[in-house]
């Protein structure tokens, strides 16, 4: 005979009816017990479920937290090394010449300075240029350029005895 | 599957003893006949049976339909509850020592004693075989599950059920040709 032939007679197994008749009334009399059980136990569930999702979303955003902090200290681990690159002495000439701009005005508005030059003509190229070219020995290229343009049109204009520092700057503004 | 299944599965759900009394009626002699044959006694057959029904009854608020029949759902849960029962306990008789006289303890209403040997053969054969196997196919000849019932109720693929479909007949062959 088939082995599925023989498999099928196990077809014949029945439970006792006996049996059946009792079980079945038992499990459908707990109905009103019993049923309220899964409903309990269901929104237990979800609870369950609930604190486990809000659970997962405060670690996620804690792990995005400690991401950002991370990244702002490695940022400022990096600062140094990008700090690095940039040139401090072309920094200082910089400001230093930025300074000198401050005392060539300073010089204009020097009542002392104004007095010198009314009283002596000739004094007036020289101690103009002295101040200048002292000045333009501690700043930069671009200063000593300036200073130089100044000095050259005190120098190219002697017998102007009133020429200032506002009309050199008016010059250089042309 | 009985007829307008899924309105009776919704009114159970619902929580519908009655409509649970016709889904009983119908599965509770397909779910005894498989735990019988998978734990060998009467008694514990019977009280697995029962153990199944009222999990099911219990959580039948939980079912969804997922397009597996009803049916798949409650062979899984009578699977579950044999292997609870047997984890640690194996079954106290073994069918070796069935003899005729215990066929009606068995359950097993045949009055052709040619069949009633023929059974006990088959029964002492699979007990041969893997649990999978065994429940592979009962499911799939003696309760006559389709393959994708089988697969839902078993939790594996219907490639693999196939498979082990095909390698379950060939290890039963073997056993029947040792046993005669």
């Amino acid at each position: 005979m088939e082995t599925t032939e023989l498999l099928k007679k196990l077809k014949n197994i029945k439970p006792d009816t006996d049996y059946s008749r009792k079980s079945r009334m038992v499990i459908l009399s707990n109905d009103l017990k019993e049923s309220r059980l899964p409903v309990l136990s269901f929104s237990f569930r979800q609870i369950a479920t609930g604190v486990l999702h809000s659970g997962w979303s405060m670690a996620l955003t804690a792990v995005f937290l400690l991401l950002a902090i991370g990244s702002f200290s490695i940022l400022k681990i990096l600062t140094p090394a990008t700090t690095a690159v940039v040139d401090i002495t072309g920094l200082r000439a910089e400001a230093q010449a930025i300074d000198a701009r401050i005392e060539l005005t300073n010089i204009v508005y020097n009542p002392s300075a104004d007095i010198e030059n009314k009283t002596s003509t000739s004094s007036i190229t020289t101690p103009n240029a002295e101040p200048q070219k002292a000045t333009a020995r501690r700043t930069d290229d671009e200063a000593q350029q300036n200073a130089a343009d100044v000095a050259g049109s005190a120098k190219s204009a002697p017998e102007q005895p009133a020429f200032g520092i506002d009309s050199a700057l008016d010059i250089l503004s042309r | 599957m009985i007829d307008g299944e899924i309105k009776i599965i919704e009114n159970a759900v619902r929580g519908k003893a009655s409509a649970f009394g016709l889904l009983y009626d119908h599965y509770q002699p397909k779910i005894y006949r498989f735990v019988l044959i998978k734990v060998g006694r009467r008694e514990d057959a019977e009280d697995l049976t029962h153990q199944v029904f009222i999990n099911a009854w219990q959580n039948i608020s939980n079912y969804k339909d997922l397009g597996f029949p009803f049916s798949s759902w409650l062979y899984r849960i009578a699977r579950n509850q044999v292997i609870d029962r047997y984890r640690t306990k194996k079954p106290e008789i073994s069918l070796d020592e069935v003899n005729e006289e215990s066929f009606a303890a068995l359950g097993i209403n045949e009055e052709n004693i040619d069949d009633k040997i023929q059974i006990e053969l088959v029964m002492k054969a699979l007990k041969e075989l893997k649990e999978d196997y065994q429940d592979i196919l009962v499911m799939r000849f003696v309760e006559d599950l389709s393959v994708r019932e089988t697969a839902v109720a078993v939790g594996k693929s219907e490639g693999a059920v196939k498979l082990m479909q095909h390698r379950a007949i060939k290890e039963l062959k073997k056993v029947f040709d040792t046993l005669d």
